[in-house]
């Protein structure tokens, strides 16, 4: 009696160890976050550089092209992966359980979310959150996988939507969330690919704090070098003009380096051409913005290049990265204005 | 008494400390090479082979071999009826305890 007693509760306990070990059984292979990791840095990198207004001026065509160009990558990724999986699995005697198979699927439904992202935010707006909103969904896709796997993966999904919520939150420019997201997934899943095999059931939560503030400082490497490289960016030694001067200049001394300076005051003109389904534009519109502050602008052969001083302040870079929030538009048919359709939005430049 | 013939009635084929985890891993994890047991419960390959065969002839337990690009690898996987049994056995060992 005493046997089988002392044994049914040795048996539960086994039972209980050995199917949360089988549930927690699915692998991340090394090679998956470099593949991984390295793919997505490099297109976050690159994919600007190739589609990108002067090479694709119409909008479809550039969003087309960029699509099939992310989607044949990843593609090749994933196949590569799984080939290379499916390889080192054979060598060592090893099963791809039916809950790896059924994850890798999550994967792709995370991935396949991501390019949909893309393409609706190149169509709808809202491109500025887009790495942000990358790196949320992939470390929702990492979490989901921890759950099934070592806590590592957990912890990692974790990092990945804090950075992720606190790059849109923080309003950080955008060539710095670039840099920063092809950080997390260039540098972020290299380094964790080292550390995947070690023995972490018994780190405690201090251990592993200390390692997220190491990995942390990692990741980051690259968006703080793209910003102190924005940063020490200085155009003051330069003569700065006003407007009046510089229209005076021949076009040799106009291409040369230099500041513009518009004081306080200054009319900007925003001149826009609204295309809609059921109206055409009759004649292009243009609003006049006042400026609240001095502004100094950078110009680099006969161009503005993205530099701009806003009073006393430091120099700054944005290109073709505006953030447009609080978007209304309320259309009304008055009785003594008629139909009218008014649209509000606030302009983030800073 | 009655403890008593419940514990008679546990399944002798189960009610074996390796045979027990394996089947609960397997249970968990569906299917398992094995290189993937062995390696787990840290025995020898006599050892997990002896008590696979013991599954095997009781019918809880099926092999199957998967052809890839280099030897085919060989995967255990419980049957219905191994599943049924070791559900069985579970209940079993809760009611012994009282969970």
């Amino acid at each position: 009696m005493s046997n089988h007693g002392l044994s049914a509760n040795t048996q539960i306990d086994a039972i209980y160890s050995m199917m949360d070990e089988g549930q927690h059984s699915v692998k991340m292979e090394r090679h998956t976050l470099l593949i991984w990791g390295i793919t997505a840095a490099i297109l976050i990198l690159v994919t600007d550089l190739i589609f990108n207004q002067t090479s694709f001026p119409i909008i479809w065509q550039k969003i087309t092209a960029q699509s099939i160009f992310i989607s044949c990558f990843l593609f090749m990724a994933g196949l590569w992966d799984l080939k290379l999986t499916r390889k080192v699995r054979q060598k060592r005697d090893e099963s791809l359980s039916f809950t790896q198979l059924q994850l890798t699927k999550v994967w792709w439904f995370f991935v396949g979310l991501v390019v949909l992202l893309n393409i609706g935010m190149s169509v709808f707006g809202g491109g500025y959150m887009f790495y942000g909103m990358t790196m949320v969904l992939i470390g929702m896709a990492f979490y989901i996988q921890g759950l099934f796997s070592v806590q590592l993966l957990k912890w990692t999904g974790l990092m990945f939507i804090a950075i992720g919520i606190a790059s849109i939150a923080l309003n950080l420019h955008f060539l710095v969330t670039k840099w920063l997201t092809a950080g997390v997934f260039g540098l972020g899943l290299t380094s964790l690919a080292f550390i995947l095999d070690k023995p972490m059931t018994h780190s405690t939560l201090l251990k592993r704090l200390l390692l997220s503030v190491v990995w942390f400082f990692i990741v980051i490497i690259p968006a703080v070098l793209v910003n102190q490289f924005n940063l020490n960016q200085k155009f003051d030694g330069i003569s700065s003009l006003s407007f009046i001067e510089y229209k005076k200049l021949g076009v040799e001394e106009a291409s040369k380096l230099q500041v513009i300076h518009f004081p306080k005051g200054t009319n900007i003109p925003v001149n826009f051409n609204i295309d809609a389904d059921m109206f055409e534009t009759t004649q292009p519109g243009s609003l006049k913005l006042k400026l609240t502050q001095d502004l100094g602008i950078v110009i680099q052969n006969g161009m503005a290049n993205g530099y701009f001083k806003i009073g006393m302040s430091d120099w700054q870079n944005r290109i073709d990265h505006l953030r447009i929030r609080d978007f209304k538009m309320i259309s009304k048919v008055e009785q003594i204005f008629g139909p009218s359709i008014n649209i509000d939005f606030s302009l983030d430049v800073k | 008494m009655s403890d008593n013939k419940e514990q008679d009635s546990l399944d002798v084929i189960l009610h074996q400390p390796l045979r027990t985890r394996i089947v609960a891993y397997l249970s968990a994890r569906n299917e398992a090479t094995f290189t993937e047991l062995k390696l787990l419960m840290d025995v020898t390959d006599g050892n997990l082979e002896a008590h696979i065969k013991k599954l095997c002839a009781a019918d809880y337990l099926v092999k199957h071999k998967q052809k890839g690009q280099g030897r085919p690898q060989t995967f255990y996987q419980l049957t219905s009826l191994g599943k049924n049994a070791f559900k069985r056995y579970v209940k079993q060992l809760q009611h012994l305890l009282d969970i």
